[in-house]
């Protein structure tokens, strides 16, 4: 997590780097779940004159109209950010030297407000530019967030307009930040190693537990799929809250932005970051799918990793051409 | 929140209290007026005095949006500006900087006065779209979207002529977020409105206006950039028979 002035965000070539704090982890969450709606009274709708507005037993309410309208990123083709968890633990620099725990492509599609959150799976085993062949995860420890863009436009053909990247700590902390998040649990969970011990149902995460919940593998016959699927889930339990907490109170939204800056490096700078965080206002959260790029488990050397499925093309074609894939992940106990 | 303009009566004193100078400066100009040089400077004066009125209700009338059916080219019926406005600072990061938010809020709160006062408390606008200058309030980039939400922004969608309207009742929050140059990236200005009057037929009506703004600042002002949810109400007593 980057504290106290950081020196989180080391210079890669060929890109700006910027540490985005807390807006940033915003921006990547909302740009990924891009969910909050902009609750608007519908024009010309009857209503209910609100108590104490005339002591007049024979009230009309002549007219009541409500207006909406919020500044939209320009450009006709789709947004891409890169959405990325590290492993590193306090102290230790969240951006390099570090593995990528979570990997996720959030398409956002501005004129069809639709949006794919699109996780690819850790152990991916992938050609990483400069190194070989190796797990996804490691692109990060050998060259940083870039190099993870590279890789992505690699395997996708689709190059990233931002990334974003938070840490253990930065996802508790952001957790707690915004007061918790709701998660239904489809699957009971349990594993030591992450911590998580969760029956199926409704569950209200603190940081903590949402970290467990988003680390857990073990429980999966599927481990590293149905966690990049969780990720999702918590990506999109954060968008609801967010289109909640926005139609309540649309200043809500700099709370949130602060809260994130604090807990995310990114190279968005701050007034794009504040743009992008407003587009995903008007993104239903309905309108955000949670897919997990397809595979199957292997084995090279020593190593547990997983082959990525040819049918995976047909996904990335639809990303570049729409910012979005048909499909939604299902956890598999 | 301003008092209401009073459109006639005798004139007063900047404490606002009624001023006898007029009585004095009658007796003299009476004087002056004796002799014939004074009547022909008066002569002139009344000319130059009719072609400045004149000239004058041409530009009001155009700053209006030029006349409407029925609609008063003059200023609005009543003057009005939100109270000082609350004003909340806050760094990216969480720091408070509420003492940078506040010369913001008041320019927020000057552009929104203007915009409220002509949306709502100008003549024209009881009975047709709002004045043209209304909608010097907002963003060339949302300018165009605003006059086609004019039902949700002003009094537009009212569907019945209003006879009078005051103010009663106003608040407006202004929320900040700087970066770390302490440079404005996010204004947010929440309204709630109130204002009460008579409807041209009869009856008593309340006109509320809540939302939320957002701002940017642009050649020096702070417009409006978005409005994410604002809404507007007109409440009458039904007609009679109704």
């Amino acid at each position: 997590m980057r504290d106290g002035g950081r020196g989180a965000r080391v210079g890669e070539p060929g890109r700006a780097r910027r540490r985005v704090g807390p807006l940033a982890v915003a921006v990547a969450v909302l740009a990924a779940g891009a969910a909050a709606v902009v609750r608007a009274a519908s024009p010309s709708a009857a209503a209910t004159p609100s108590p104490g507005t005339t002591a007049s037993p024979a009230i009309v309410l002549h007219a009541v109209h409500g207006a909406s309208y919020l500044p939209a990123l320009e450009g006709q083709r789709p947004l891409y950010i890169l959405a990325l968890g590290s492993d590193a633990r306090p102290g230790q620099d969240v951006t390099h030297g570090s593995h990528s725990d979570s990997i996720h492509l959030i398409g956002v599609n501005l004129r069809t407000h639709h949006a794919t959150l699109l996780g690819f799976p850790r152990d991916a085993w992938v050609n990483i530019p400069g190194v070989g062949m190796a797990k996804l995860t490691t692109a990060m420890f050998y060259g940083g967030p870039n190099l993870v863009v590279q890789v992505i436009r690699q395997i996708t053909g689709i190059t990233p307009d931002f990334y974003a990247v938070t840490s253990f700590p930065g996802l508790v902390n952001m957790v707690n930040g915004i007061g918790g998040l709701t998660v239904r649990v489809q699957v009971p969970m349990y594993d030591p190693y992450s911590g998580a011990d969760f029956s199926t149902g409704i569950h209200r995460f603190d940081g903590q537990q949402a970290l467990s919940f988003a680390r857990d593998r073990h429980t999966f016959a599927n481990g590293d799929f149905s966690r990049s699927g969780d990720q999702g889930i918590l990506l999109l339990s954060a968008l609801r809250k967010l289109d909640a907490a926005f139609a309540k109170d649309p200043a809500a939204i700099l709370g949130w932005l602060s809260v994130f800056w604090r807990n995310i490096w990114t190279d968005l700078p701050p007034p794009t970051l504040v743009r992008l965080a407003f587009a995903a206002t008007e993104i239903p959260p309905a309108n955000v799918n949670n897919v997990v790029v397809p595979g199957t488990g292997g084995i090279v050397g020593n190593q547990d990793v997983v082959f990525l499925a040819p049918q995976a093309q047909a996904l990335y074609a639809s990303m570049r051409a729409t910012g979005t894939a048909p499909g939604s992940f299902t956890p598999v106990g | 929140m301003s008092e209401p303009r009073p459109p006639t009566g005798p004139p007063r004193s900047s404490r606002g209290e009624p001023s006898d100078a007029p009585a004095v400066l009658r007796g003299t100009r009476a004087e002056r007026l004796a002799s014939g040089r004074g009547r022909g400077a008066l002569l002139a004066t009344a000319a130059a005095a009719v072609v400045i009125a004149a000239v004058a209700l041409l530009v009001l009338s155009r700053s209006h949006g030029g006349p409407r059916g029925g609609a008063s080219p003059t200023a609005p019926t009543v003057a009005f500006s939100f109270p000082a406005p609350a004003a909340r600072g806050q760094l990216l990061g969480g720091a408070s900087a509420d003492a940078l938010a506040r010369p913001i809020a008041n320019g927020v709160a000057q552009t929104l006065g203007r915009f409220y006062e002509l949306a709502f408390f100008d003549a024209a606008a009881w009975s047709g779209p709002p004045p043209a200058a209304a909608w010097a309030a907002f963003a060339p980039s949302a300018a165009g979207r605003a006059r086609r939400d004019a039902a949700g922004l002003t009094l537009a969608g009212a569907g019945e002529r209003i006879g009078t309207l005051r103010p009663a009742s106003s608040s407006l929050a202004v929320r900040v977020l700087f970066d770390p140059k302490r440079r404005p990236i996010a204004v947010i200005a929440t309204v709630s409105f109130v204002a009460r009057g008579t409807l041209a037929r009869g009856g008593s009506v309340e006109v509320t206006s809540r939302g939320s703004y957002l701002m940017e600042q642009v050649g020096g002002r702070w417009l409006i950039a978005g409005y994410p949810g604002v809404r507007t109400e007109v409440v009458a007593p039904a007609p009679a028979g109704a």
